[in-house]
């Protein structure tokens, strides 16, 4: 049973671990940024625990986030972006738990997308090509993200390669690759430099074959 | 007599940071917003701490035929990095709890105010590269 009775009284069972993490993203809609809390112990009893984020809005003292299942969503345009906000879990008006955090150092890219693969015959090369939103975006743009592409055979589950790029096209040399064999490639991005957080979630994966002809390939 | 900010003991490092990767942004935002052209004679600032002073000046200052440009979104940027990035920025001048203004500009308005914002922008690329 968790720690908190309905009428807020402390119960002697074990108190329950209000420590959460949260995410943000920036201009995922036009201007509006968003951002995602979720209670660290998905077994949490979190039945009227609100949060709420204030310092370094622009125009307001704090702001509410809505409950969504497990997770606490806010989308706005009001971050400052400089400094720190305070999160904090609340029950009714009363502080539970708060953590300072700098919006600019909890954020998660969006997804690469349109991965594409290009076999050159003459350069015996395969050309790995991808898009991002954050080439049209003001602040977390394509040079302040690092992205990870991972390629695998397809029956190696796996062995996924990995290599690192900040920018969005890659050469894969088929003597580096098994001939006539299925690979799967993705990508995601993760922000670096002035900007911190996490990784993005992948990019849907693209398929190519390698093929048959004979020359060097790696042994 | 008003009291100007020393700005001399500010992160240099970090304010550039947050005008490369925050403020630009802003202007770029504002100017595409600004349904008009205008050219603007630029002012000159002779070191950092220099641009910083006229950088304050003319973004929290008023303006004939412009007003305030306080309100917008760089400006409450820039308030929040001096108050960040400058030791004892007066915190009298950091009130974030100004609404963001919602921009219906008159024609003329809108290019008095670029008319400023132009000088703005550069006042900050001098400040990315004094000395």
């Amino acid at each position: 049973e968790s720690g908190y009775a309905q009428n807020g009284d402390l119960e002697d069972a074990e108190p329950d671990d209000y420590s959460f993490s949260c995410y943000s993203q920036l201009e995922v809609n036009g201007p509006q940024h968003t951002l995602t809390c979720a209670f660290d112990d998905p077994d949490v009893n979190s039945t009227n625990l609100d949060f709420e984020i204030c310092k370094n809005l622009v125009g307001v003292e704090c702001l509410h986030l809505s409950k969504l299942q497990d997770r606490y969503f806010l989308r706005t345009k009001k971050f400052l972006l400089v400094g720190d906000s305070k999160i904090c879990v609340k029950l009714g008006d009363k502080k539970i738990t708060c953590k300072n955090i700098n919006i600019v150092e909890i954020v998660k890219p969006e997804a690469p997308f349109d991965v594409k693969v290009m076999y050159h015959e003459e350069a015996k090369e395969f050309v790995v090509t991808f898009n991002t939103s954050h080439s049209q975006k003001s602040y977390l743009t394509i040079k302040d993200l690092i992205h990870d592409v991972a390629y695998r055979q397809e029956k190696d589950e796996d062995n996924w390669m990995h290599k690192n790029l900040s920018n969005t096209k890659l050469t894969l040399l088929q003597r580096k690759l098994q001939p006539d064999a299925m690979y799967e490639i993705k990508v995601r991005s993760i922000p670096t430099d002035y900007f911190k957080g996490f990784w993005s979630e992948w990019s849907p994966s693209y398929h190519f074959r390698t093929s048959e002809s004979k020359g060097e390939w790696m042994d | 007599m008003v009291l100007t900010y020393n700005f001399t003991n500010c992160d240099f490092t970090k304010i550039k940071e947050d005008y490369e990767k925050l403020i630009v942004g802003d202007f770029q935002t504002y100017i595409n917003g600004t349904k008009s052209t205008q050219s603007s004679n630029y002012i000159f600032c002779s070191n950092q701490s220099d641009c910083l002073a006229k950088i304050e000046s003319l973004t929290f200052g008023t303006h004939a035929g412009c007003g305030s440009l306080s309100k917008e979104m760089f400006a409450c940027r820039t308030k929040a990095t001096f108050a960040h990035r400058c030791p004892d920025y007066p915190r009298v001048k950091v009130n974030n709890t100004q609404a963001m203004k919602k921009r219906k500009k008159r024609e003329d308005t809108a290019k008095e105010c670029l008319k400023h914002v132009l000088r703005l922008q550069g006042l900050w690329r001098r400040f990315t590269r004094a000395p």
